[in-house]
Order: C-alpha cells, then structure tokens, then sequence
C-alpha cells in the first residue's frame, strides 16, 4: 500500500501520523515516526511546513524513544532547513527538560550540532529578524541549562554536558593561525563584528567563562572516571585547537595527576592514566606545547614513556617555527617554574652532608622539604597545627591565599617553597648551615616575624585546603602500620572483656544491645569469649542470653543483615548451638533454663533434645515436664513438637516421670485443641496391647527401656497409664479400652483390671458412660465390666441405675450370677432369695462374700439375716444340693455377731413353722445349740411342738430329731417320753445308748410322778415285764413356759428375748406342755 | 529480529578471526546486537612456522582464506583448528573488517587487546564527532589462541549481559564494572568516547 500509485505522500504522511497516535507500543509508533521523518525530511520537504506542528507535537509522547526520536529529527531538520531553527527552539529546550535521562542526553548531544548551526545560520544572515533573535535567546537558555549540567546526578548527563562544553568553548574563541583547519568550521573570527545579538566580545567572555568550569570541574576531587575521560579529552582537544588555553590545560592535567580523585579504583586509575599517557603524547607532539615539554616530560615518563619516546614526539624545529600562536593575555603566569620543575629530575642528595654550597638557604630547605614532605609528615603536622589556628582568617592569609585558589594548582612545590622560607626564617633544616655564608635575609627582623606568624598560621588550612581532601578520602593503611594478627586479636578480644564487665551505672539495656551485637558480628574468639563468659554465670546474664539469641536469630531468618565477618560460616548452626549450650549450662537450673526456653525466638530440635535429658532425670522431670506443658501452651507454631516430647513421658520406664508427664498431660487435656491429640496418642499406645510383642516405640533411651519381646508388667502398665487416667477427664474412652481388653492376653486381663481402679472410682456410679458401657458389655469383657461394678460397689451402695443395669444385663444376656453380687444389695427381697442357689454355688471364697453384703456387713441390706438363713433352709433340693446349702448355712452361722442366739431363736421358731419341715431343720437345731446353749430349753419346746408335728413322718426330719434328742439328753427325756411309744421304740432302736439312761431317768420318778406317763410308754421304756400301776398325777404345768403358740406367732426380738431369759434356767424335770397344741399321740 | 538489548556492540580485535570472532558467535547467538572488526594493517594467522604466518589483505573473505590453507597444507591447519574456525568464520560473515574503514555507529567497542584499545581509541579520537553520542571503549585481554578465545568469550558475554540489564548504562558503567572486574578477575580498561 505504502507504495500504490495512487496514494500521495500527503496521504501518507497522515496515515503514518495516526498510525503514531494508534499505536500503543513505542515500537510501533517509533516506527511509523521514522516513516513520516523520512518522507518529511528527505523525499518530500514541501510538506514541513504542513505537518511539522504535527510532529512536533510528539514532545509529549510517553516513550523516551519516540521523544528521542524527535530529538533526531530536529537535529536532522535544522541541518537541512536552517529555516526552521525558530520554529523548533522552544520544543528542543521542552525535551531538554524531560524527566527522561535518556533524552536530556539525547537533546544535549544534539545541542552540539544545533548550537554550531544556529550560530552560523545568525552570523550569515543578512539581517537579523525578532523570529531570530528569539530563537538564539532560547539556545541561550539551552546552553545555560546545559551549562548548569556539569552538575548534575547522572554521569552521562554530566558528560555529555562537557562535549557540549567543548563545542561552545571551540566556537565563540579564535581560531589559531596555524590550526589544521577542519572544513566547515567555525569559530569566533565568522561572526560578523556588527551581528548584534551575539557580540564577539560576550562570546569570548563566555567561552573562557566555561573553559574555567570545564576545569573546575576537571579538578573536582570526586570526579567520575567516565568525567574525567571525556574531561580530560576535551580539554586536550581545546588545548590542541586553541593555544591560548594550552598553559591552563598542561597545569590542569599535570595537578590531575598528582592529585587523582581518591575514589577511583585501582584499575580504573590504570585507565585514566593511560588516557592520560595518550593525551599527554598527543599535547607533546602538537607544536603549541613545546614551551610546556618540560612540565609534560616528567609526568610522561612516570606514566611509562621513555626519554627516547619523548624526543621523537616533540615536533620538529620548522613545525613548530611555523605555529606561530597568538598573544594570549592570561598566559604569563608559571614560566619560571618549569626551572625548578628541572631541577627536580636532579638525582637526590644526601641532606646532611652534601648541601650543595651554591644553593641559597632557600633553595636548600625547599629541596629538603620536598625530599622530606612526605604524605604522613603532612597529615602530622595538620594534625598538630590544627588547634593552634585562630579563629578568624588572617586578612593577610585571604590575600596570599587567594593567589593559589586563582591558579588552581598548590601542588608540592608551593608549599615546599613557603615552607622553606618560614624553615629559613627559623633558621632550621639543611639551609640554616649555608646560612653564615649567606648575607641575612633582606627582610628586616620585624617583617620577617610577621611573615612567620603568618605562614605558621598559613600553612595548616592551605594543607588542608588542599590535602585534607585527600587526607579524608586517604586509606588509612597508608598512614597506619597493620598490627600484627595475634596482638589484634588480643586487643580485641581484651577490649570485649572490658565491654563485658560492665560499670554500675551503665544502661542495661544498651549493654545488653552491644554485647549481643558485637557476639552476633564478630569472629569467633569474640563470640567464644563472650559466651565463655556467659556460660560462667548464665544467672545474671540470662537476659543477655536472650537478647543474643535474637539477634542471632535475626540473621538466621535474614531480618538483619549477615555480617561481613560472619559471611562463609554457617548461619542457622550457630542459633542452634548458642541455645544448646545455654541449656546446657541452665540444665539443672529451672527457673533459668525455663525463661531461656520460654523467651528464645525458636527453639530447635536439638535443644528440645537438651531438655528431652533433662526430662529422663527422675529428680528434675518434675519442672522439666512442667515446662514442656508450657512451651507447647506458648509456642504455638512447635506445639505439637513440644506435646509430643511431653507425651513420650507418659509411657517413660520411671515411675515418677511417667506421673509427672500424665499429670501435665492431664492439664493440657483440659484444653481443648490439644485434646484430641493427647487422646490419640494415649489410645495408639493402648491399642498396642493387641500386639503380640511390644513396640519398639516404647524402647531405647527416650523410653529408659530395653527391647524385649514379651509384655511385661511395666510394658503393659506402660502403655495402658496414659488412656487410663484420661478416662476420668473423658468418660467414653472406657468402650474403647472395653474393645481393647477383650483381645488382650490374660496377663493384660489382669493388669488392666487393677489399673482402672483408680479412674473408675473416680469416675463414679453416675458416670453414664460407666454405666452405657454396663449396658453395652462387649462380648468378652464381662470380667472387665464385672471388675467395673465391684470397684463401684466397692465402697458404698449402688445407685437404683447401676443396679437396673445390672439387673437387666443378669436378666437379658449374661446369666452369670457373679454380675449380681456387686450390686445384691440394690436387688429387691425376691431376687436375691431367687438367685440364692446360684449364688452359694460359687466358689466359697466368694459366697463369703455374698453373705458379707447380704448380712449388712457393707451396708444396708434388703434381706435381714433371719429371712436369709430362712430362705436358704427353703430352698429346693432341685436347685442347689444339700451339701452346698449346708455349706452355706453354716457359713451363716459362723456370723456370730449377726446370728446371735435371739436370733436363731426366731429363724428356728420360723423355720418350725414351713410345712413341710425344711430339711435342714434339725442340723440347724443341733448347730444353734451348739453354738449357744442355753438354748437348750427353747430347742426342748421346738421338740415337743416337732412331736405334735408328727416329726417322725419326716425321714430326715426325724433323724434329726433323735439325734437333737441323744444330745440334750438328759433333758430331752422328758420330750422322748412324750413320744408315741412306736416312735419311742424306733427312736431307742436308731439310738441305743438312749435306752438305760432313760429307763434310769423313769425310774427315778416317783410313784405320783411316774403315774403321768402312760403305760405304754413306761413298757416300752421299762420293758414289758416291769408295768408300774399307773399313779394319779396330774401332769405338772410349768406356768413360766409361755405357750409355744405364743412364741410361734411371730414376737418380737426383745420379747424372744425375755423369753430366752426365762428359758435360761428351766426346771429339768418339767415338761412343758403346749397347751393349745393338740395332745401328742398317745396321750389321749 | 528483536535484539535483546538496543546496545550496539562491536568486538575488535586484531585480525578479526578468532578472539573477536569468537564472541561474535556468541553474542550473536545470546541476541545481541554485534558486529566485529580487526584493528590491524593485515589478516595475520599462524602459517606452517612462527615467522612464517599467513598474511591476507582485510576483504579477503574467509572462504577464500579456507581454500588457501586447505590447498597449502590441509592436515596442519585442521590440527591447530584454524579451518575449522574459518568455517565457523564463513557461516558468520563473509570477510574480516577493518575497523577503521567501518561506518557504522556503535555504544560499545570491545577490545581483545591493549594494543587493539590504542588504536581504537586513536582512530576514534581523530574522527570528528558526529552526533556526539557517548560510545564506551572496554578492554578486556584475551590472549590469541582457541580456548582463551572461548574464555574471553564467555567474559565478553557476561559483560554484555550485565550491560543490557543496567538501567542507564553511561550513569552504571563505572559500578557495572567494577562488579565485572571482581568477578571476572581480571584487569581491564575503559574510556570513553564520542560518535
């Protein structure tokens, strides 16, 4: 398109202009803008005038290159069309003024060609128009803002600031005669004398005026080394072009050299003296330098050149005859001084011995000082003379001094020249012995003493002026001997020892400040002996400590920057081996090692390893384990770093560490984000009861165990502590352990159930997971919830709850009738008496202890002792044997306390009363007497009312009864007596012996009383050939034998009581009759 | 192709085959923008003896050059690795320059040798300047064989580098090289010139 025939540049031009506003890229509008400059600028400049606002216009694009860009093109417009010089000043100085360095830069540069162009574009203008004027008043400005750059921040600003410089200078001085002229160009001799705008006079003023910027700057001490190259080449070209600078040129280079800015490198020194061995070599071959060959000649040799370069670069004779320069006005300054400057290159002399006799005194001090004057002898004297300076300068000193600040130069030779006159006026140094030989000063005595006074003022602040500068920037080294390693290193280390005891009244704070930096910056003596001495008495210093370890720990995480020092060593190491020896230190130290640990920024694993010792010391696990618990409540980020070392503890080997750690877990546990933490690990451990050999996990140093393969006692307690005594502070952890226990080997078994004493008692009756787990009662954990309701019950009665649970559990699913026990008491009446043969079925140990709780021994009962020893007499030979209820009753019997001889009054009185007779009756009987008898007389009444129940109908019964009879014999015979005599004859047929003491018992009777017993009785006693006549007797009533009726009736105990009282001393003979009870058989 | 740095390199060294050729394939490849020259009145490489060199006039192109040395004594010049640095020479550009009769602009003159840097320096004072634009004269010694070559490369390279990432190269270039000069460790040079 851009090449279509239709299309006019016109066209074009306008396209590419709002393509440039298009675009968004620099690139692409950099790129139509050189499209358009092209057009503009070269194929079709008849359409500027059109389109040059246009461009101009880009001044305020945002890219530095599209305003670069525009800078070119103005550079390039004016060289085509000086025409339009005007019309593009004010947009040059608007881009001069951009925030771009970039462009300021560009803009100067381009400045150069503009300048040279405007200023002939005026000079050969035939008349000068306003439009004219006021563009050269805006370059004016330009140049001065460029001028005023020299200044400025950026070094390429500044140097291209010096090129421009350079031009200004070159254009507006005159040309030298004999200068290879360049074509083109232009100087002060093409502007026309009547060209008002622009005076020579005013030009020439100016250049010179920034000549001596060019040189100040040139001589500034801080110069950059790109400045300086670019200063320096232009200053030789200026001095090349024009002469009558040469002079200032050659002695601004010459004091460049002996003063080189003091912050240049030491290969960027190598550059700039190369530079200026070149430029020097360039001045020594240009004829306008010859008069200076001697001043250059030195400076070119110390910079490499030899004697033989330099001949062969001085120009010829007829060269230097044809450069003839012009008279230069301010030239005449230093001539004689390349003489002395001569005289330098003299070898030196010995200063004693060998004064040269044709020197002056003068001459002899000023060669000695510049033998002598060495940098350190300056900086000395300055530092001497310092405090002896007035206050106020000296009028006189302005004056002289002003004569060195105009020359710009006070090198060495200055100051030995003024110095050698006051060693003269002293009558000091190598002049003084030629002295004698000298006439005396012209000066008269006084002059000479003002002079003195003021030179000893003068010469310090001149030094200074001109060498403190250097004196400042001077490396010290160059004025200090280094000090030998070790006596460093004890300096230092005596100077930290110092720091470390600090006075009294020192600021804690800033010491602690110092002491932790100069530990965390220093080398490692100086780190060694702080904490040597730390470590001494980490007690007082603990805060120090601290204040260490943070700044120690600001460098590890790179808060604070890592000391130069300290750059190869290993950071996060020295963190961690500062705490660890702290700790070490503070190991038996509660109250230390816990502010350490709770007040350290971090505490790595290694120290955590520290205290994990600490912890395994029976005598220090106490506070250890107690700051465990603190660190894992505060620090956060390592919580359960710190609770899992805490942990660890509770399955610790030692007793004491084990407690102490469960009881700080115990506390953690209250807290809720750590709770179920602590539980898992409690049950992880519990749950390796079902392994088949203990974990390894519960082995080795941190444990305090040996690996072994089979679970012992302490492996096993071990691992169940820390779940066990949870459960009090978590109640449902008990299903858990239930589950556990029923996989468990039968050592476990055991082991757990003594183990949940303790916490099941805790827990309580009225725990519902206590009781949930009652209800529940896994398969194969009966012992355990067994084991559960004993320690429940153990002391105190069970709650109706517990006793519900039981029940229904005894009822539903697990018949054994073990669960009752613990809670019989809470059984009602009817249960206990149903479970009863099963009950004493146990074993003996524990029907024991049945009976114990039935028997009211742990309490209250719900069956008083006399309704148990009944119901055990009722119970059906079907249900248990009679072995085992003998068993069982006599174990009741053997509660003498509770079966007193009332008591069994009773019972026996209820017992007679069953029908049929329980079987046991009689043995009971028989033990009762045995057990009291004085009961004797109560058991003759149970005998005779046994006889009116017919008692031998009973087999066993009535064995019972003949037996019961043989031994209350004799008072039974009363009873026997009443026997039908069939039964008496079966009774003396079971039991023989019975026999004649009987006979002997009636026979003893007298006639009225033997009248009573009826005759069969008497035959079958007496046999049937002895037949007494039956007496008329009436039978003997015993009135103090209450009716048998009576008792039967159910009394009271007191009143059995009473009756046994009375029963205590029965008349032998008598037998009491039961009145209301029909008459034994026989009788009748 | 976008270079990628607007720096406008030249590497010079005396003949324009190997040191600076060098690190105008490596440049090259790096993106930059580089041209390089020789500083010296001939092309002078090793012949078949110390005193014996091949001396060629600049604009001599490198196949030529190849072809002559493959013709004098094949086995010898692709043992010391001049063919194969011609090759490598050819592919780049046709024929060794001279810097002093090249027209284009540079920002960045680079030196192989001292000697190089004088004359650089010479031939760039004695022009006059045109647009007066900073140009950086850097010199950096590589000694004149095949591996010093890659070595010096690989510095030139770092260099430049660190060039293009400077924000305002004439403001940097004092610290830029210092820097490069610690770590680099070796001497260089540096000035400054006009366009």
């Amino acid at each position: 398109m851009d090449y279509s025939e239709g299309v006019t540049d016109e066209e074009l031009v306008t396209e590419y202009l709002n393509n440039c506003g298009l675009a968004m890229e620099p690139a692409d509008r950099l790129a139509n803008f050189f499209k358009v400059q092209e057009i503009l600028l070269r194929k079709s400049p008849f359409l500027l005038p059109k389109f040059l606002l246009d461009v101009l216009n880009f001044t305020t694009d945002k890219s530095a290159e599209v305003k670069k860009a525009l800078v070119g093109f103005i550079e390039e417009l004016i060289k085509v069309r000086e025409s339009y010089i005007p019309k593009v000043m004010l947009t040059l100085h608007m881009l001069l003024c951009d925030e771009s360095i970039v462009v300021q830069k560009r803009v100067i540069q381009a400045a150069i060609t503009i300048y040279r162009r405007t200023l002939a574009w005026l000079c050969k203008a035939t008349t000068t128009t306003d439009e004219m004027e006021e563009a050269w008043k805006q370059l004016c400005a330009i140049k001065l803002e460029i001028a005023n750059m020299i200044d400025s921040d950026n070094d390429g600003v500044r140097t291209s600031s010096v090129k421009f410089l350079e031009c200004v200078v070159l254009l507006q001085t005159y040309p030298d005669e004999n200068e290879n002229k360049r074509s083109n160009d232009f100087s002060l001799d093409d502007v026309p004398l009547t060209l008002k705008v622009a005076r020579r006079r005013k030009l020439e003023e100016e250049a010179s005026n920034l000549f001596e910027v060019l040189v100040k700057f040139h001589g500034s001490p801080h110069i950059s080394s790109a400045n300086l190259f670019a200063c320096v080449g232009v200053l030789t070209n200026i001095a090349k072009s024009r002469a009558e600078f040469m002079i200032r040129v050659v002695e601004a280079i010459e004091s460049l050299y002996f003063n080189l800015p003091p912050t240049l490198t030491t290969t960027q020194v190598s550059s700039v003296k190369k530079k200026l061995k070149t430029e020097l070599s360039g001045l020594m071959r240009h004829p306008g330098a010859y008069e200076y060959v001697s001043k250059i000649t030195p400076i070119l040799l110390e910079l490499g050149c030899s004697q033989s370069e330099i001949n062969k670069m001085i120009p010829k004779a007829d060269e230097r005859r044809k450069y003839n320069k012009r008279a230069l006005s301010s030239e005449s300054l230093v001539v004689q001084q390349s003489v002395k400057r001569a005289r330098l290159e003299q070898p030196s002399f010995d200063i004693e011995e060998t004064v040269d006799p044709q020197l002056t005194p003068q001459e002899a001090n000023e060669q000695f000082i510049l033998e002598n004057l060495s940098l350190e002898k300056a900086v000395y004297l300055i530092f001497t003379n310092i405090p002896k300076l007035p206050n106020t300068v000296p009028a006189d000193f302005i004056s002289d001094y002003a004569e060195f600040v105009s020359s710009g130069n006070i090198g060495k030779i200055h100051l030995a020249n003024i110095m050698a006159k006051q060693f003269t006026e002293a009558k000091v140094g190598p002049g003084s012995k030629i002295v004698e030989k000298q006439k005396s000063p012209e000066l008269t005595k006084k002059r000479s003493r003002e002079i003195e006074e003021k030179d000893e003022r003068e010469k310090p602040p001149k030094k200074e002026k001109v060498k403190v500068l250097r004196i400042k920037t001077l490396k010290l080294s160059e004025i200090t001997k280094p000090l030998e390693r070790d006596v460093k290193q004890r300096l230092l280390l005596k100077a930290v020892e110092r720091l470390l005891t600090p006075h009294r009244s020192t600021n804690k704070q800033l010491h602690q400040k110092i002491i932790a930096t100069l530990s965390t910056c220093f080398n490692i003596a100086v780190r060694d002996t702080i904490l040597t001495f730390i470590l001494n008495d980490l007690r007082s210093y603990v805060d120090i400590a601290l204040a260490w370890l943070f700044e120690e720990y600001s460098i590890m995480q790179g808060f604070s920057k890592v000391p130069p020092l300290r750059r190869d060593g290993k950071l996060d190491n020295s963190y961690n081996m500062l705490l660890c020896s702290f700790i070490n230190v503070s190991a038996t130290d509660a109250l230390i090692l816990s502010r350490l640990l709770l007040e350290a920024p971090m505490i790595t694993d290694d120290a955590l390893e520290e205290v994990r010792a600490v912890c395994r010391d029976e005598r220090r696990s106490g506070w250890a384990l107690g700051l465990l618990r603190d660190l894992t409540i505060r620090k956060p980020p390592k919580q359960l770093v710190f609770l899992n070392a805490l942990l660890s503890y509770t399955t610790y080997e030692s007793n004491s560490v084990r407690d102490h750690a469960i009881g700080h877990v115990l506390e953690l546990h209250k807290r809720f984000d750590l709770r179920l933490v602590i539980e898992e690990f409690a049950r992880m451990n519990m749950e390796f009861l079902k392994l088949p050999k203990p974990p390894e996990s519960l082995c080795g140093i941190n444990q305090g165990r040996l690996k072994t393969e089979t679970w012992g006692d302490d492996f096993i307690k071990a691992c169940l502590l820390p779940y066990v005594s949870l459960m009090p502070a978590n109640e449902s952890l008990i299903h858990d352990l239930a589950k556990v226990y029923v996989q468990t080997s039968a050592d476990i078994k055991r082991i757990i159930l003594r183990l949940i004493e303790s916490p099941i008692k805790s827990m309580g009756m009225d725990s519902p997971e206590v009781l949930k787990l009652v209800e529940d009662c896994p398969k194969g954990s009966e012992t355990l919830v067994t084991r559960v309701i004993h320690i429940l019950t153990d002391k105190g009665p069970p709650t109706p709850d517990l006793v519900n649970r039981v029940r229904d559990l005894y009822n539903t699913r697990i018949s054994d009738v073990r669960f009752l026990i613990p809670v019989l008491n809470g059984l009602s009446k009817q249960e206990i008496i149903a479970a009863l043969p099963k009950l004493i079925k146990l074993n003996p140990v524990v029907v024991k202890e049945v009976f114990n709780r039935l028997l009211g021994l742990h309490g209250d009962s719900p069956i008083s002792p006399i309704e148990l020893l009944v119901s055990l007499h009722l119970i059906d030979s079907t249900r248990a044997d009679l072995k085992t209820v003998i068993k069982a009753t006599s174990m009741c019997l053997q509660e003498k306390q509770v079966y007193t001889q009332e008591v069994l009054a009773v019972v026996l009185q209820q017992l007679m009363d069953q029908v049929p007779l329980p079987t046991l009756l009689m043995r009971t009987v028989i033990q009762a007497l045995g057990s009291y008898p004085r009961l004797s007389g109560f058991v003759m009444n149970i005998l005779q009312r046994l006889i009116l129940k017919k008692v031998w109908k009973q087999k066993v019964v009535w064995e019972g009864f003949v037996k019961c009879c043989q031994r209350t014999k004799p008072q039974s015979f009363a009873v026997l007596m009443q026997l039908p005599p069939p039964q008496i004859v079966e009774a003396l047929t079971v039991c023989p012996e019975l026999r004649a003491p009987l006979k002997d018992h009636l026979l003893a009777f007298t006639e009225a009383q033997r009248a009573h017993i009826p005759a069969a009785v008497q035959e079958v006693v007496l046999g049937p050939y002895v037949v007494p006549p039956p007496a008329m007797v009436p039978p003997v009533v015993v009135p103090m034998v209450p009716p048998p009726s009576v008792v039967g009736a159910g009394m009271g105990m007191a009143e059995v009581r009473g009756e046994v009282g009375v029963m205590e001393d029965p008349p032998i003979a008598i037998v009491p009759h039961p009145q209301e009870e029909p008459l034994p058989p026989g009788m009748d | 192709m976008a270079y990628v740095s607007n720096l406008r390199i030249a590497v010079i060294c005396s003949s324009n085959m190997n040191r600076s050729m060098e690190a105008h394939a490596f440049l090259s490849k790096k993106g930059f923008h580089v041209q390089s020259f020789g500083t010296g009145d001939k092309v002078k490489i090793p012949g078949s003896a110390a005193d014996k060199p091949n001396i060629y006039e600049f604009g001599t192109s490198y196949e030529e050059i190849y072809l002559d040395l493959l013709q004098k004594d094949k086995s010898l010049y692709t043992q010391n690795g001049l063919l194969h640095t011609l090759d490598r020479n050819r592919r780049i550009k046709s024929h060794p320059e001279k810097f002093q009769e090249a027209l284009d602009k540079f920002d960045i003159l680079i030196t192989c040798e001292e000697r190089v840097y004088d004359q650089v320096l010479e031939y760039m004072e004695s022009k006059t300047p045109t647009d007066n634009s900073i140009v950086h004269v850097i010199n950096i010694d590589i000694q004149d064989n095949l591996e010093e070559a890659t070595i010096g490369a690989f510095l030139i390279s770092d260099m430049c580098l660190m060039m293009a990432k400077a924000e305002d190269l004439d403001n940097d270039i004092e610290e830029l090289l210092h820097n490069f000069e610690e770590k680099c460790q070796r001497s260089i040079l540096h000035c400054i010139v006009f366009n």
